[in-house]
C-alpha cells in the first residue's frame, strides 16, 4: 500500500470518526434539551405559582427530571458502559404480564394482543425486565402503527418474545441500522422526537442475561422485534 | 417586548399544540405574563384543526414533531383554511431541513426555550401579519 493510499484511508477514518463526533453531540444535546428547558421553565413558574397550579407543577418538575435521569442511564446502557447494567441476583418474572402491564401504563387507546404461551418467564436482574420491555414497547407504539401484539413462546431453554407492530416499509438499511447509536428511520424523524436508543438498550439488557434481540421487517411494512432470554429453570 | 393590555383581558387567544403535556403546562403558565391566554391544547396536528374550527384562535405555537398529523403537514392545511390565525413553529431540533421547509412555508421558526418571553413576542407578531395579511 502506497504512502497516498495510507494518507486516504487515515482522512477516511478521520472523517468517519467526525461525523459519528457529531451525530452524538447533535442528538445527546437535543434529546436532553427538551427535558432541561422544561425543569427551567417550570421551576421558574414556582415562584408566583398558584396552589391549583403547584399541583400540576411539582409532579411536571418530577417527571421531567425523571426523564434526564434515564437518558443518561440510556446512554451509559446503550454505549456499552457495563457499570450502568442493573446488578443484583437475577430473579424469575413473567414477562408476559410484565408486558402487559408495562403496556397498560403506557394509558394509551391502542391494545396489545397477547399470543401463545401464557407465562413465559425468565431470571432477569432488578428493573431489568421492565427496563427491556418498556424500551421495545415503546419503540414499536412510538413508531409503528396498530395493530400490535406479543407473541410468546416457550422451549427449549428459551423464551422467546415477539413484539409485532405494523408501519412504514422498512429498508433494509433501516432494520440494519437501528442498533447503531442515535439512528433513526426517515419516518421516525418527522413523526416524534426520541433518541433512537430504545433498541440498542434492550439488546443490551439481553445480552447480559444471555440473551439477545433480533429485528425483522414485516411483509407489507412494519417491525418485529423478537427478544431471546434463558428460560428460569 | 411585551404588549399589555390595559382593559385587563389578555389581547391574544393563543392554541398551543405539542405531544409533551408538560411543555404544554410550561407554555400554558409561562405565556399569562405575555399579555396572552392559551386558550386550547392539542397534541397532533389532527387536534389542532379541530379546535381552530371550533373557536377563534389568533395564534398557534406548533410543536413539528407530533404523532399523526405533524407540524410539516398542519400547516399548509391551516394556510389554507385559517390564514388569519399567526403560526409560531415552536421545535427542539432545527437542523437545515426545518430551517428551510419552515422559509419556504413562510412560518417564524423558534427554539424550544425555558423563557416565554421570545415566544411571546413571536406570538404576538405572527398574530398582527397573519390578521393584515388575511
Amino acid at each position: 500500500m502506497g504512502d497516498a493510499q495510507r494518507a486516504a484511508d487515515v482522512e477516511g477514518a478521520l472523517d468517519a470518526l467526525d461525523l459519528a463526533r457529531r451525530r452524538f453531540v447533535n442528538v445527546v444535546g437535543h434529546e436532553l434539551r427538551t427535558p432541561v428547558t422544561t425543569l427551567r421553565g417550570l421551576s421558574e413558574e414556582l415562584a408566583d405559582a398558584t396552589e391549583d397550579e403547584l399541583r400540576d407543577l411539582t409532579p411536571a418538575i418530577v417527571r421531567n427530571a425523571r426523564r434526564v435521569e434515564a437518558l443518561v442511564d440510556d446512554l451509559l446502557l446503550a454505549t456499552d458502559i457495563t457499570t450502568a447494567l442493573p446488578v443484583g441476583e437475577p430473579e424469575p418474572i413473567d414477562l408476559v404480564a410484565s408486558a402487559q402491564a408495562t403496556w397498560d401504563a403506557f394509558d394509551v387507546d391502542d391494545d396489545l394482543a397477547v399470543n401463545g404461551a401464557i407465562e413465559a418467564v425468565s431470571a432477569l436482574r432488578p428493573g431489568a425486565a421492565d427496563t427491556l420491555l418498556e424500551r421495545v414497547l415503546d419503540n414499536a407504539h412510538r413508531y409503528g402503527r396498530p395493530p400490535f401484539a406479543l407473541e410468546s413462546t416457550v422451549g427449549d431453554g428459551r423464551v422467546i418474545l415477539k413484539v409485532s407492530s405494523e408501519g412504514a416499509d422498512l429498508k433494509p438499511d433501516d432494520v440494519h441500522l437501528a442498533f447503531e447509536l442515535f439512528y433513526r428511520g426517515e419516518g421516525a424523524v418527522t413523526a416524534a422526537p426520541g433518541f433512537g436508543l430504545g433498541l440498542p438498550v434492550a439488546r443490551a439488557l439481553a445480552r447480559q442475561h444471555d440473551g439477545d434481540l433480533h429485528l425483522e421487517p414485516r411483509p407489507g411494512g412494519g417491525l418485529d422485534v423478537i427478544i431471546d432470554l434463558p428460560a428460569a429453570v | 417586548m411585551t404588549r399589555v393590555d390595559h382593559s385587563g383581558e389578555p389581547s391574544l387567544r393563543v392554541l398551543v399544540a405539542d405531544d409533551e403535556p408538560d411543555v404544554r403546562l410550561l407554555l400554558r403558565l409561562g405565556l399569562r405574563h405575555h399579555d396572552i391566554a392559551v386558550v386550547g391544547e392539542a397534541a397532533d396536528g389532527l387536534e389542532v384543526l379541530a379546535i381552530c374550527a371550533d373557536q377563534p384562535i389568533d395564534a398557534i405555537v406548533l410543536d413539528l414533531l407530533m404523532p399523526k398529523m405533524n407540524g410539516f403537514e398542519v400547516i399548509p392545511e391551516l394556510q389554507r383554511v385559517h390564514s388569519e390565525i399567526g403560526i409560531v413553529a415552536y421545535t427542539t431540533v432545527a437542523g437545515d431541513f426545518v430551517r428551510r421547509e419552515m422559509a419556504r412555508l413562510g412560518i417564524p421558526l423558534m427554539l424550544k426555550s425555558g423563557d416565554a418571553a421570545p415566544l411571546a413576542e413571536a406570538l404576538h407578531r405572527a398574530s398582527s401579519e397573519a390578521r393584515a395579511g388575511a
